[in-house]
């Protein structure tokens, strides 16, 4: 199942990119736990008794306004802020 | 300063701070000084709350009406949310992120006066098994300074190990409380899924994550779980019920209990000493009447990889929020978004976090979905339904925690040698029971063993009540 395991297209995905050295060692690291993990695979599996089991209750809190955490506080978490935004590089790229 | 008030145990320290016999103060003070003394070498915390603890110690010294853990130090892992302290998850991506509120279990101390002396050490964002994973440095295990004290709770355990906190607060998504507090000689408990509120613990694998105690003994470890236990409404996953009064319910009768034992095969890859202590302990138990039921669990060997994917999924998605934008550290320069993205998080990541996450977004890509995610997830309603069955017969479970006592630094480069590590633990989280680790004895070599109690979801209490006899009954040489 492994041979499809194309690691530029998952990286992407990820949003992260791997220096050459990185990798060359992590590429062989990662075939081996999906081969790995892949062994579950050999379980046959009768459908109906491992099928989803709901939750017996996950009940919501009340719908009621209130208190949020000041703009302040949250904006100091953010890397770049602008008054009352968070700054963030141009979303729109140029073709 | 008296002398050994570190040494004495959370429910007696809090007990004589109460009482007015000691001061908050001069309890954190002896704590700090015993930081000072051993983190150079053991590097237990990432931040040292010195002065803040010693302001809450002098607050708490003039309160009438103390809380129930007066003057107590507790480390809290470093994924926990603390508000205006540094919260780091042991990555360089959070290096910098000082939280704006508490998780609630967090505020449940603070409510019962109890004084955070820091936050520890562990895996970069929870995942690994030996602390070594820290973006900052390892963590050393307090009984052989070249070993690892475990991980993910690594820092935590060592810090109590050491007596530089009274207890800790731990996570645990596949063992990271349980196997540390095995490898540090103490007692560790990972509660049933929903027991404790996850409000403000730092997401690793939502379905798997709970927040739990290390303790030097039982008692303190049902103490404590009963001050941080109980419904929260930040928490729609936090259980609607009642907490009983864990640490006055220990002494029960243990004859004629129902205790369920894994079979020689499932026991044959732990090392020669880890088996020996198991079994001497399954004697003990049978000649105090304990009734042992041999416990055929066909699908323990799929657990782990069940595990290794269900959790990298849950981390891909929960880890996707670090891009630089909300918090946590921005990859400086002039780029365009997508390029920032990557960037931060390929800077800001450690390799076992960047490996897991990559892990985590094949097994949910389109094409592998079903034959990866989708096919764990009815392996694991399937373990659930073994669970089920053996519990119709059986009261609590038994084995050992980890397969070995604690490895040397730096034994482990495989990821996936290190991964078997889980191998005890990692069933109780994909079926959401509570499980405890406690010390039943010394390797020739002078370091612990410990064996790992299962029960029911919510049976907390019939685990305390064991591990409690089996405590009193084990005498170990402590360091």
């Amino acid at each position: 199942m492994n041979r499809h395991f194309d690691l530029e297209h998952i990286c992407r995905l990820a949003h992260l990119r791997l220096e050459p050295e990185e990798k060359a060692k992590l590429e062989p690291q990662l075939e081996a736990i999906v081969a790995w993990v892949g062994n579950l695979s050999r379980l046959t599996i009768d459908k109906k008794k491992s099928e989803v089991k709901p939750q017996l209750s996950l009940p919501l809190r009340p719908d009621e306004v209130r208190p949020s955490f000041p703009a302040k506080a949250v904006l100091e978490a953010a890397a770049e802020s602008d008054e009352a935004f968070i700054k963030v590089p141009k979303v729109i790229e140029e073709r | 300063m008296r002398v050994g008030l570190t040494g004495l145990s959370l429910i007696d320290l809090s007990r004589l701070v109460r009482q007015g016999e000691v001061k908050a103060q001069e309890s954190i003070e002896a704590y700090i000084n015993n930081i000072k003394e051993k983190e150079p070498r053991l590097k237990a915390f990432i931040t040292v709350t010195e002065d803040y603890a010693l302001e809450r110690a002098k607050l708490v010294d003039k309160k009438r009406e103390k809380g129930r853990l007066a003057g107590v130090a507790i480390a809290v892992k470093d994924n926990i949310l603390t508000a205006g302290i540094r919260t780091t998850c042991a990555s360089r991506i959070l290096e910098n992120y000082v939280p704006p509120y508490n998780a609630t279990v967090v505020e449940r101390l603070l409510a019962e006066d109890a004084v955070i002396i820091g936050k520890t050490n562990l895996d970069e964002f929870a995942m690994g098994s030996s602390t070594e994973n820290s973006a900052f440095f390892p963590t050393r295990n307090p009984y052989d300074e070249d070993r690892v004290p475990g991980g993910s709770s690594g820092g935590s355990a060592a810090a109590v190990a050491a007596q530089e906190a009274t207890a800790a607060l731990g996570s645990d998504t596949g063992g990271s409380i349980r196997q540390p507090a095995a490898f540090c000689g103490l007692v560790g408990l990972k509660p049933t899924y929903g027991r404790v509120s996850r409000y403000g613990l730092v997401a690793f694998a939502s379905s798997l994550d709970q927040v739990g105690p290390i303790t030097r003994s039982v008692a303190d470890a049902a103490y404590l779980l009963e001050i941080i236990a109980g419904y929260d409404p930040c928490d729609s996953t936090s259980a609607r019920q009642s907490v009983p009064a864990y640490a006055e319910k220990l002494e029960a009768e243990i004859a004629g209990l129902r205790v369920g034992y894994l079979d020689e095969a499932k026991v044959k890859e732990a090392s020669k000493e880890v088996r020996e202590a198991y079994t001497s302990l399954l004697h003990l138990l049978e000649k105090e009447g304990v009734t042992l039921i041999p416990f055929d669990f066909k699908l323990w060997e799929y657990a782990l990889p069940c595990y290794y994917i269900i959790a990298p999924s849950e981390a891909s998605s929960n880890l996707a929020r670090y891009d630089g934008v909300r918090y946590g550290f921005r990859y400086p320069g002039e780029n365009s978004l997508r390029e920032m993205y990557a960037l931060t998080r390929t800077a800001g990541f450690g390799s076992e976090v960047k490996r897991r996450i990559l892990l985590g977004t094949f097994a949910l890509s389109a094409g592998y979905y079903e034959a990866y995610y989708g096919q764990a997830k009815q392996v694991r309603n399937l373990i659930i339904e073994e669970f089920e069955q053996a519990f119709q017969q059986v009261q609590l479970i038994l084995t050992p925690t980890t397969p070995e006592p604690a490895f040397p630094l730096g034994a482990k480069v495989d990821p996936l040698a290190m991964y078997l590590s889980d191998y005890f633990t990692v069933t109780a989280n994909l079926a959401g029971l509570p499980a405890l680790s406690l010390p039943v004895g010394l390797s020739p070599e002078g370091l612990p063993l410990a064996a790992q109690i299962m029960a029911p979801a919510f049976y907390e209490e019939l685990i305390f009540q064991l591990a409690f006899f089996l405590e009193k009954k084990v005498k170990l040489n402590r360091n």
